[in-house]
Formats: C-alpha cells, structure tokens, sequence
C-alpha cells in the first residue's frame, strides 16, 4: 500500500501518532497542526487522503474542509475527520460539510488503519474509473 | 391598541420564533445566520400591525429583537416562550370586555422579561467573554459554521471539560499502546520512537492528573523515557509562535487584534516542540478568552543574554494578586473567571508550567485587575545556535 497521507490535528502530538500508524502500511505522512497552513500544504499538492481533526484553534476542521470542497482540486478528495465528541450532532455536520468518514477519539490504531485502507482504496477506484 | 392586536403580534413573533429554531434544528447550522433576520423582519411586521412606536407594545419589541440578535441563549428563548404563553392565557381568562385591563396586566407579566434580557444583553457585552459561548463561538464570522458546536459547550459540564481535553493524550496513549502490542504480536521488540511517544503521552497525563512524575516507575519497562527533557530536541520559537498567532488569528482575529513580534529570525531553545505547541497554545487560549471584543494579544519574542524571552500581553481582565497565586493551582479557577460564564477547566496553566519546567523553562505572571496579564516565559537559549 502506498500513496501520501496528510494528517491536520492542533495537538503535534497526535499527528506524530497518526503518522506512525499509517507509515508503518507503507504510507509516506505529512502533517500540520494548524488549519491555515494544512490549508496552503494540500492546495499545493493533494494527498490520497486528508485525515482532519474538527476543533482547531484556527480554522477548525469543518471550515477547513467546506473550503476544500469549492475548490476543483481537492472537490474528491477523500477526508477522514477525527471527532473529539462522537455526538450525533458532530457525526452528521462532519457529513454535510463534506467529510467522507470519521473517527471518534480515542480510537485504537487498528481502526483507524482500516478507515484510512478502506478510503484510499476507494480514492484509487475512483481515480482509475 | 386591541389586545386581539397585541396578541396577534406576539403570536406572529413567536410562531416565527418557533419556526426558525426548528429550520436551524433540521436544516443544520447553516441555517443559523438567518434567525436573527427572521426574527427581525417579524418584529417589525409585529410592530406595524401593533401601532408603530406609540403602541406599548413598541420598547418591548425593540427589546426582544435586541435580545434574540445579541444573545439568543436557551435560558433566554425559554423566558421570552414562557412570557408569551402567559400572555396568551391573560387573553383567554380575560375575554374582550376586559381586555383593557388583561393587556395592562399582560404588559406588567411581560416587562419583567423584558428587563432580565436588557440586563443580560448589556452584561454579555459589559463582561470580558460574556459573549463567546465556546470555544466555537468565536469562528470566522460569516461561515456558515459559525456557530455549529457552539451550544451544548456553553453550558458544559466543568468534569465534560476537562475530558474533553484528556482524550487527546488518551488517543496518542492509545494508539502507541496499540503499536506497542503489535510489535510484541509479531515477536519484534516495539520502536523506540513509539515507546518515546508512549512515555510522553504518560508524563502528560500524569502533570493532568495533578501527579509528579516518577519516570522509572510509571514509564513502560523497556528503554528509559528520557523523553520530556532530553538534550536532544531543539525548536525554533519564532516558527511555533508565529504559526500559533497566525492560527489564532484566522479564528479570533475579526474579535481581537493578535500581535507577533520577533527579535530574529531564528530563537532556538532545547525543548520539545510538541510541549511548547501545548504550553503556549494553553497562554494563548486564555489570552483570547479572557480579552474583550476589540481588545488586543501580543506576543513578543525575544533573546537577552543567554535567555530566549516569550512575553504574552492581553487587554482582558486581568488578574487580582489572590488569583495569581493560585493561578498554576490544577483545576482552580478564579471566582471571576468562573462569574464571568467563559468555558475554562483551570487545568490549563498548571499544566503550562510543568510542561515549561520539564523542558527547562520558566513562566511568570504580571498583572494589575482591569489592565490585562502578562505572561512571561524564559527559556536558556540552545548552545548549538549558531551550529
């Protein structure tokens, strides 16, 4: 498996997390811990997969992901957001902004490297057809 | 003025009330930005039918837009729902041929009301951070986000708080464990990194908790975490704060003015970056929170001798001598930033400190009440400079 996965979470710490659970199925993890600049990186040059936590000091996850949503270039590309609260509230703005999946914190890295397979297989499949 | 006419109005008012609440329910938060419009463009209706500014009904109205424009809380909406039902009772034990005298006791029941959100309405914007419901409150305006998450964290439970802020380390926690356990599946010795992370994680929870940490005993068995002081990490405080201020600033600039200025274009400390992010991102957090609307945050960076200086400055309320000796107190929270409704745990500076001293910095507080805080964080500047 491969492709290059990028991981926005205000806490440094959980991006390092996330990045050595997808690096270790071959995936090559860049991160950011900030909106504004998770922003400017995956406009530059988007990954397979965008893994967005929602509440950031700066733009917040969902503001992040409507922007990305306008623009042509990361129109599909696939977002997994990591929710803190794992309310049914959240879970369904997570949706109507555009988010693909979403994982409630804690989760376990077994999960997340499921949800992270599962998205990008189904990015490749729609980039092939 | 009829009553049928007072009654109408308020009916109108309330019917539209109502209806925009349920839209902002169903539609999602999108729909948000449009109830105050809505409710205005009813009230005036209201006030057409109900005579214009000479009806008694006039400053009642005025009020009521003001309120559900400027505060819109649920106590509020609750009120203001009761009110009007309770008119509409007045209207039905006192048919029409008292209806003189059932629309002057109406009024009596509804003034009242209107006070306690003329009140509430000038202390949320008397009172610093009265006005931000939580920690989404204060979004971008204009997004249709803007006030998404905003409600249930308003009136959050203190303990639901400090959870909330918990399951971040508990997922890095988590997730290491995780890999931890694989490697052990597969009969390979777990990664260093991973263990490093674990340990960090674990030192975190433990400042969290209030705990001292004891490295050898609370640390996994294998490698020794020497891991929150090593001589190893270097970070460049210019590049965290300024990537730090520029995302604040995208969230709270239309409310605060945020202010970064640096002595140099490189200020390398030896600590690790992932507790700095946390450390000032804590100053921060409160600096905004507790700076009224229109006020100002700096911070200044800064290199004197062989010490790197972070100066964070706010306009907010500041803090009483009392308040600053118990201020790196876990889970304490002054009286006043307790009356003054802004969300806050009173874990956030506690935590600050250790994690400073654990990566050879300092933090100290400067403030007079009414004239802003500064917090004042010192580092020993990293000996491989120049390197």
């Amino acid at each position: 498996m491969s492709g290059r996965i990028f991981v926005v979470d205000d806490d440094p710490a959980m991006v390092e997390a996330v990045a050595a659970v997808l690096s270790l199925d071959g995936f090559e993890v860049d991160g950011a811990s900030d909106g504004a600049a998770a922003l400017r990186a995956v406009l530059n040059d988007p990954p397979a997969l965008l893994v967005l936590d929602v509440s950031m000091p700066g733009l917040t996850g969902w503001e992040l992901c409507e922007i990305l949503r306008r623009q042509p270039i990361t129109r599909d590309l696939p977002i997994l957001f990591l929710t803190g609260r794992g309310e049914l509230r959240d879970r369904i703005t997570a949706m109507q902004v555009g988010g693909t999946d979403h994982l409630t914190k804690p989760f376990r890295a077994e999960e997340l490297r499921a949800r992270v397979r599962a998205l990008t297989a189904s990015g490749a499949r729609r980039g092939e057809s | 003025m009829p009553a049928v006419a007072t009654l109408a109005a308020s009916a109108l008012v309330l019917g539209g009330l109502l209806a925009t609440s349920l839209g902002t329910r169903f539609l999602g938060p999108f729909a948000a930005p449009l109830r105050p419009l809505v409710s205005l463009a009813l009230a005036l209706v209201a006030l057409a039918k109900t005579g214009g500014p000479s009806s008694d009904l006039f400053p009642l109205l005025v009020v009521f837009v003001a309120a559900e424009t400027a505060i819109s809380s649920e106590g509020g909406r609750f009120l203001l729902v009761g009110t009007y039902a309770g008119l509409a009772l007045l209207a039905v034990l006192f048919p029409a041929p008292t209806a003189a005298a059932a629309r002057s006791l109406a009024l009596r029941f509804l003034w009242p009301a209107a006070a306690a959100f003329g009140v509430e309405a000038v202390l949320r914007w008397t009172v610093p951070g009265r006005n931000s419901g939580g920690e989404d409150a204060v979004a971008p305006a204009g997004t249709a986000l803007e006030r998404a998450p905003a409600g249930p964290a308003a009136v959050r439970d203190p303990r639901s708080e400090i959870l909330h802020d918990l399951k971040s380390p508990l997922t890095v926690l988590r997730v290491y464990g995780d890999l931890v356990a694989e490697a052990a599946r597969r009969g390979e010795l777990p990664s260093e990194a991973h263990l490093a992370g674990f340990a960090r994680e674990m030192t975190l929870m433990e400042s969290l908790a209030g705990m001292a940490p004891r490295a050898p005993a609370s640390a996994p068995a294998s490698p020794p975490a020497a891991i929150v002081a090593p001589p190893g990490p270097r970070s460049d405080l210019v590049r965290v704060l300024s990537t730090l201020v520029e995302s604040y600033r995208l969230a709270h600039g239309e409310r605060v003015r945020l202010e970064f200025v640096a002595e140099g274009v490189e200020i390398p400390v030896s600590a690790d970056p992932v507790a700095l992010q946390r450390a000032f991102r804590n100053v921060l957090d409160n600096a905004v929170k507790y700076t009224p609307p229109g006020g100002q945050v700096r911070v200044r960076a800064s290199v004197v001798q062989q010490h790197a200086f972070v100066v964070i400055s706010d306009t907010g309320a500041g803090m009483t001598p009392e308040e600053q000796k118990h201020a790196f107190t876990f889970a304490w929270r002054s009286p006043s930033a307790s009356a003054s409704g802004v969300p806050g745990r009173g874990i956030g500076l506690g935590v600050t400190k250790d994690l400073l001293e654990k990566n050879g910095g300092k933090i100290s507080l400067l403030s007079e009440p009414g004239h802003g805080l500064e917090v004042t964080i010192m580092f020993p500047v990293s000996r491989e400079a120049g390197a």
